[in-house]
């Protein structure tokens, strides 16, 4: 009997939930330090940037432990494996043009971080996350090969 | 979790690769490693579909005696 192979496999479902649990823990605990730090430390943000801080370091911990751990997305191909890398560069590019852009405020502005500094951190988390796809694309490479080899073929 | 050798053994026996194991049961080559090497518990249902792929009972490979 050959079972059909859906988007994931049980082993995957059960990482990205576990991930995903943990990335949910992470965001109700950055919004707790968050909302300390604001009220007792300093306001370092406008309250929607901060917020936007807070939820873009949850989503760069699932996104990189996913991909490391799970790989969601079996690209086989080196030009899909490109193709697939496009939006990045696009989105990428688009915001680090938006952020490098003179506007009315810069990264920081009157003391605080501006909606600037966080389109910066999001073309650094479009890297991070290629950076994690390239690691694990590598190494699933390598086991595969061991494992060939272990098989003796 | 200790490595699964039998496991192995067995799919070295019926001369098939993790890829083509994997395929015939329909999870990624990855999981099968990581059951191999004792880095995932699989479910009953993926257990007894690895037994039937590879032609063998549960008991011979995934029952473990307790010293």
């Amino acid at each position: 009997m050959k079972l059909e192979l859906e988007t994931l496999d049980e082993r995957q479902t059960l990482m990205t939930r576990k991930y995903g649990y943990q990335s949910f823990l992470l965001l109700i605990a950055l919004v707790l330090i968050n909302a300390f730090i604001c009220e007792v430390v300093y306001v370092w943000a406008e309250p929607m940037v901060s917020a936007l801080f807070v939820v873009y370091i949850a989503l760069l911990y699932f996104a990189i432990r996913t991909q490391l751990r799970v790989g969601i997305g079996k690209i086989k191909s080196k030009w899909k494996f490109a193709l697939a890398m496009v939006p990045f560069a696009l989105i990428g590019g688009v915001m680090g043009y938006a952020a490098a852009t003179p506007g009315e405020a810069g990264l920081i502005a009157d003391g605080k971080a501006t909606i600037n500094l966080w389109i910066l951190f999001f073309l650094f988390w479009a890297i991070l996350v290629v950076a994690a796809v390239i690691i694990r694309r590598r190494r699933d490479k390598r086991d595969g090969n061991q494992a060939e080899r272990s098989d003796g073929r | 979790m200790a490595k699964n050798l039998r496991l192995k053994a067995a799919r070295a026996a019926k001369d098939m690769s993790q890829q083509t194991l994997a395929d015939a049961v329909g999870v990624t080559r990855q999981t099968v490693n990581a059951i191999e090497m004792g880095d995932y518990n699989p479910t009953i249902r993926l257990c007894a579909a690895i037994c039937r792929a590879l032609g063998k009972t549960l008991d011979e490979l995934f029952w473990e005696e307790i010293e």
